[in-house]
């Protein structure tokens, strides 16, 4: 068994353990059960906030409405005699449903926009349960029967109640843990840390988002039924937006994007209040204090912090860097490739690419082909128009009407970014964009995991997301860094691992945004290797760089832009000596004509 | 003109080293700006210039190396800027204050070195003959609504109003027609005149060569030449800088 | 709907609290990129000190001028002692958020400990109501909407005419540039949070008065008052005043002709219709965050 698997079956078996302790057979007094509860409905409320915080970087104050979901069904559907069970699954579905419609918004929004959405629905969630009172018994609240289960003739006393707030407890803590170690949770970082990155591997962020803010409402609506039970009688004062900053509280304090931060959080935020009983001034000055003293000293809350101080203790975090990195020759990458991706087969052809800003055209009929298995590259002085080619091509600026991209008949402007992948377009970053939250090892599982149907399409033999992964690990020299952060690692081997990125994607057309800047001489010599590894195996390149002379070298064909006009096509040899380039980057300055023998010397020395 | 009894003074940097997030932009670099010249640092993209440009002016500390103005330290010193001691940058971009309206620009630069009301108003007096007509007729319209051209010099004259002794300009013929960069230059060349020192940075040379006097030429964050700008040596070294020697 | 103009006017008069509230927000957000959600706490907490100080035989005008500066030398600790340090790390807008929340429950804390848990009265300046337009309005609320005004005439004053005000103005157009043309960002942000936290005092005071001292006093106006920035955009100081004012006028149409009980609902369906037509607001020049 695994040491997740493990792990999983320690916590059920703790879990149902501690159901049993505080369950019917009166092993606790009254308080125990009673503080067992809180604990567990509070851990249910917080892991579901913390969980939204960590992994999506969205922030909710509002996440009390979906207690409260919870809450009144279980009060009204176990008056009518449903059993618990059908209750759960219930208000999961109902607050799935009404969250993935919320956070079909969040991705529209700052973070800030959304957190303000979600207090207005605290204080309005709070206003409809004060007044709807057929449903939710008004400000004067309602009262809650006993629990009705499938699993036991009986209905479970109020106090005993404390062990369904544990087993509910249990499953999100079970949840929790699988999806911030899955496929999902690696997803919802990776939109989280580079939202235009995450569309090159073909996610759609608002998807994600909603996907998530769903996931964690449904989970925060078990809370409420938790409440519920085990409080016997619920009003709007629980669901509040105090209620929903207690919830930030605990968030904040245990430790964001951490299930065992949730349970710190929410430990403090059950004792602050038990032990400041008679004294709510107390508890509030506890509460904004920890939070202020968390955010500045810790930054990240106790848990996380822990964690780092005990990976820095440990020296995990630094790389070893007197290893130089095993350099990759064009062969290798060759072969790499070719197990990886299928060879080219299309040709992109851009037509008449036009973009215009606001009177000013950035881009006039831009017109040129990258046939299968070239390299195009691209050049030009600054503000030429590079960039917006770029975007272009990646979805994220409209041309105008009269442009067509076509990769073989496919008509890609058709396409929203995230669709592009799926066609085998893939592209590099000029800072590289790694997810800052993924060790290289896990962004490229998460993108060979993405990567699967197109490999599959292509009959791609190696297809396992493990297996690509540690094949591009292996093949790119990446080991000694698989495991650390970006933010850990040197910038090259950050660019490199960029590359990885398309590889596991399984692109075979790739838009490389200057992959030589910021490089050094060694790293640059190795980049070279790759690229003509690249174009080797079929893959075709459009290489958009600054480095002029890296790219005549690199290139079949190269374009020349300039104020968004193309000024020169053809190969490296006829662009070196064309002066109407020389002057696009020199002006009509006499210095600097090149004499043609140094051109000569300079093609035959390359 | 503004207030020419104290033009001139120099801005050093020695060693300087810089590293954004580890990413090594500039590498060794020294250079020493003589009171009254003309300079012009050229170099391909990505080749540190902007990072050097605002270490010059005191906008951005190197990770390595001193600064000094008028053989001052300033390594470490406030955040500010070098603005109050008179090395004034007129960023790339220009990054005007593109709601604020045209005045208010220039006022801001007069601000910013710390003038009273009155100096503020004198100066602007001296500084709007030099702007172009829309400049001077269109005090109130928003910076942004200028064309490329016209902010270019507004964004020259809001750092003529801080009364500079040096002036740096980061690529100011970015995105300028012929004969509109002709037109900053003309401006920039008056103020040369008039002792003030001018280090223009830019990617393309053609302009900067036919004023400058002396020339830097940066390449992958190291300087490869420094010297006058009509050697010969000077050209080799630009033709390098640019095509490189293929590889 | 014969009532209308009445219920116009009094909604205009319960806005110029929001519309306060809204643009002391704008204004330190616009400088700090901090949404300060304790400005209404500090601005009670000032008001409290000067209730302090009143009854010990302050004359009230001397309050209310006493109330703007506590509360803006209040403003100037917060960001000094807990928004600066924060840096400016990937989340600092929402850990700013963060924090100020934190800092509204030990304001809060702070008022039961020194004040205890009862409302307390305050006085108002001027005694006595005024019939316009068919109702009855205090002539409280009336000198409240009008220094209100005066306080957002000398604001927009001070941000066009002052050079200090332009350097602010610049600053929050591009922090970066401004801190090339020499401008002392510091300075501006104490400036920014002095001013958004007096003016969020002048809207304390006269709540006060209204009703009367309590830790919850501007806990419904700031809810208002964010509807207001949401409506107006969050970087546009116009666009919080009339923001404010719109859903003043808003919320008492709404409460007089659809429901009273649901106010607070009908606030949040305005910001998300609001938010859903036009995200930077319908003032808004675009969204403006450091990256």
């Amino acid at each position: 068994m695994s040491p997740a698997n493990m792990r999983r079956l320690g916590i059920v078996i703790a879990g149902l353990a501690l159901a049993i302790v505080v369950g019917p057979y009166r092993m606790v007094g009254d308080y125990v059960q009673f503080i067992v509860a809180a604990l567990s409905f509070y851990f249910i409320a917080v892991l579901s906030v913390n969980m939204l915080a960590g992994l999506c970087g969205i922030w909710s104050l509002g996440h009390t409405a979906y207690m409260a979901i919870g809450a009144y069904m279980a009060a009204n559907l176990t008056k009518m005699g449903v059993p618990v069970e059908v209750i759960v699954l219930a208000s999961i579905a109902l607050s799935f449903v009404v969250g993935y419609i919320l956070g079909l918004s969040a991705g529209r929004f700052s973070v800030l926009y959304f957190g303000l959405l979600t207090m207005a629905l605290a204080l309005a969630g709070t206003e409809i349960i004060g007044h709807w009172t057929a449903v939710t018994g008004g400000d004067d609240g309602m009262k809650v029967g006993k629990a009705i289960t499938l699993f036991w003739p009986q209905p479970i006393e109020t106090k005993n109640a404390a062990m369904i707030c544990v087993i509910l407890a249990t499953l999100a803590y079970l949840v929790g843990e699988a999806v911030s170690n899955s496929q999902l949770g690696r997803r919802w970082l990776a939109v989280k840390g580079q939202r235009i990155a995450s569309m090159s591997i073909g996610l759609k962020p608002h998807v994600e988002n909603a996907t998530a803010f769903g996931m964690s409402s449904a989970i925060a609506s078990l809370a409420g039924i938790g409440m519920a039970f085990s409080m016997a009688y619920i009003d709007p004062v629980a669901f509040s937006l105090d209620s929903g900053v207690t919830l930030i509280v605990g968030t904040v304090v245990g430790g964001i994007g951490s299930t065992l931060g949730a349970v710190v959080g929410s430990a403090f935020i059950t004792a602050v209040p038990e032990l400041a009983r008679d004294a709510q001034a107390v508890a509030n000055f506890v509460y904004g204090g920890a939070m202020i003293a968390v955010l500045l000293f810790l930054g990240e809350g106790i848990v996380p912090a822990i964690r780092r101080r005990i990976r820095h203790w440990k020296g995990r975090d630094r790389v070893n860097t007197n290893v130089p990195r095993q350099a990759v020759d064009a062969q290798a990458m060759a072969r790499l490739v070719s197990e990886l991706m299928p060879p080219a087969r299309h040709t992109l052809s851009l037509n008449a690419v036009s973009v215009q800003f606001s009177g000013l055209k950035a881009l006039d009929d831009v017109t040129f082909d990258i046939a299968p298995g070239t390299a195009v590259g691209l050049i030009g002085p600054n503000g030429a128009g590079k960039t917006s080619l770029l975007n272009v091509l990646s979805g994220f600026y409209k041309p105008l009407a009269t442009t067509t991209v076509k990769l073989g008949d496919a008509d890609i402007l058709a396409l929203p970014p995230s669709g592009r992948a799926a066609l085998g377009m893939g592209r590099t970053f000029q800072h590289a964009e790694l997810f800052p939250e993924l060790t290289i090892r896990q962004m490229l599982l998460t993108v060979a995991a993405l990567g699967r149907p197109l490999r599959r399409a292509n009959q791609i033999a190696l297809n396992e997301p493990e297996a690509v992964a540690e094949r591009i690990i292996g093949g790119l020299g990446l080991a000694p860094y698989a495991d650390y952060m970006p933010s850990e690692l040197p910038f090259g081997v950050q660019k490199v691992a960029d590359i990885g990125r398309v590889l596991a994607i399984g692109a075979s057309v790739v838009s490389m945004d200057e992959p030589f800047s910021g490089l050094d001489e060694h790293e640059r010599s190795e980049l070279r290797a790759i690229l003509r590894g690249m174009r080797s195996a079929g893959v075709s390149i459009l290489i958009i760089d600054h480095a002029v002379q890296e790219v005549l070298s690199l290139a079949d064909k190269v374009v020349v832009l300039d104020f968004g006009k193309m000024l020169a096509t053809g190969e490296p040899d006829s662009i070196r000596r064309n002066p109407e380039v020389m002057k696009a980057y020199f002006g009509s300055s006499h210095h600097v004509e090149p004499s043609p023998e140094t051109s000569a010397k300079e093609s035959a020395n390359g | 003109m503004a207030d020419t009894k104290t033009k001139g003074g120099t801005v050093a940097v020695a060693g300087i080293v810089h590293r954004y997030a580890g990413v090594l932009a500039l590498n060794g670099v020294s250079l020493d700006v003589q009171p009254g010249t003309f300079t012009a640092v050229l170099g391909p993209n990505g080749a540190g210039k902007s990072t050097l440009a605002q270490i010059l002016c005191g906008v951005l500390r190197p990770t390595q190396g001193s600064v000094t103005v008028d053989g001052v330290a300033r390594t470490r010193r406030s955040r500010r800027a070098f603005v109050e001691d008179g090395v004034v940058l007129v960023p790339e971009g220009r990054r005007l204050f593109g709601q604020l309206t045209v005045r208010e620009n220039l006022l801001l630069g007069a601000y910013g070195a710390r003038c009273g009301t009155a100096e503020m108003h004198r100066r602007l007096a001296e500084t709007l003959p030099l702007m172009p007509r829309a400049v001077q007729e269109g005090q109130e319209r928003a910076a942004a609504t200028l064309s490329g051209g016209e902010q270019q010099m507004l964004a020259v004259g809001r750092a003529i109003m801080a009364a500079p002794r040096t002036i740096v300009l980061d690529e100011p013929s970015l995105g300028l027609a012929p004969i509109l960069i002709d037109k900053v230059y003309e401006v920039l060349g008056q103020l040369n005149e008039a002792g003030v020192t001018v280090v223009v940075i830019e990617q393309i040379a053609a302009h900067a060569m036919r004023y400058a006097k002396s020339l830097t030429v940066l390449d992958r964050g190291s300087i490869v030449y420094s010297g006058s700008a009509t050697d010969d040596a000077a050209e080799e070294a630009l033709k390098v800088g640019y095509l490189g020697h293929a590889t | 709907m014969g009532d209308l103009p009445a219920v116009i006017v009094s909604g205009i008069v319960s806005g110029s609290a929001y519309a306060l509230l809204a643009l002391g927000i704008v204004i330190i957000f616009r400088s700090t990129d901090t949404v300060n959600f304790a400005i209404g706490d500090i601005g009670t907490l000032a008001v409290f000190m000067t209730a302090t100080m009143i009854a010990a035989g302050l004359p009230i005008w001397l309050g209310l001028i006493a109330a703007i500066i506590t509360a803006g030398i209040l403003g100037i600790i917060t960001e000094r002692t807990l928004i600066r340090p924060l840096g400016h790390s990937r989340n600092y807008v929402f850990i700013a958020l963060v924090v100020t929340i934190g800092l509204g429950l030990l304001i809060h804390a702070g008022i039961f400990v020194g004040w205890g848990t009862r409302p307390q009265a305050f006085p108002v300046l001027i005694e006595g109501t005024v019939k316009l337009f068919g109702i009855a309005l205090t002539w409280n609320k009336i000198l409240a909407a009008g220094i209100a005004a005066v306080a957002m005439i000398a604001i927009a004053w001070f941000f066009k005419k002052t050079p200090f005000g332009i350097a602010m103005r610049a600053t929050a157009d591009d922090p970066v540039a401004a801190r090339m043309v020499g401008i002392d960002s510091g300075r501006v942000a104490a400036i920014a949070w002095f001013l958004g936290c007096g003016i969020a005092a002048i809207a304390s005071f006269f709540l006060a008065a209204d009703t009367s001292l309590n830790p919850n006093l501007t806990l419904s106006p700031l809810f208002r008052a964010f509807a207001g920035v949401f409506l107006g955009g969050l970087t546009s100081m116009a666009g919080a005043v009339i923001g404010g004012f719109t859903i003043g006028v808003l919320d008492n149409v709404a409460g007089r002709y659809i429901s009273a009980s649901y106010r607070d609902t009908m606030v949040f369906a305005i910001i998300v219709l609001v938010l859903f037509i036009r995200p930077a607001g319908v003032l808004g020049a675009g969204r403006k965050e450091r990256v």
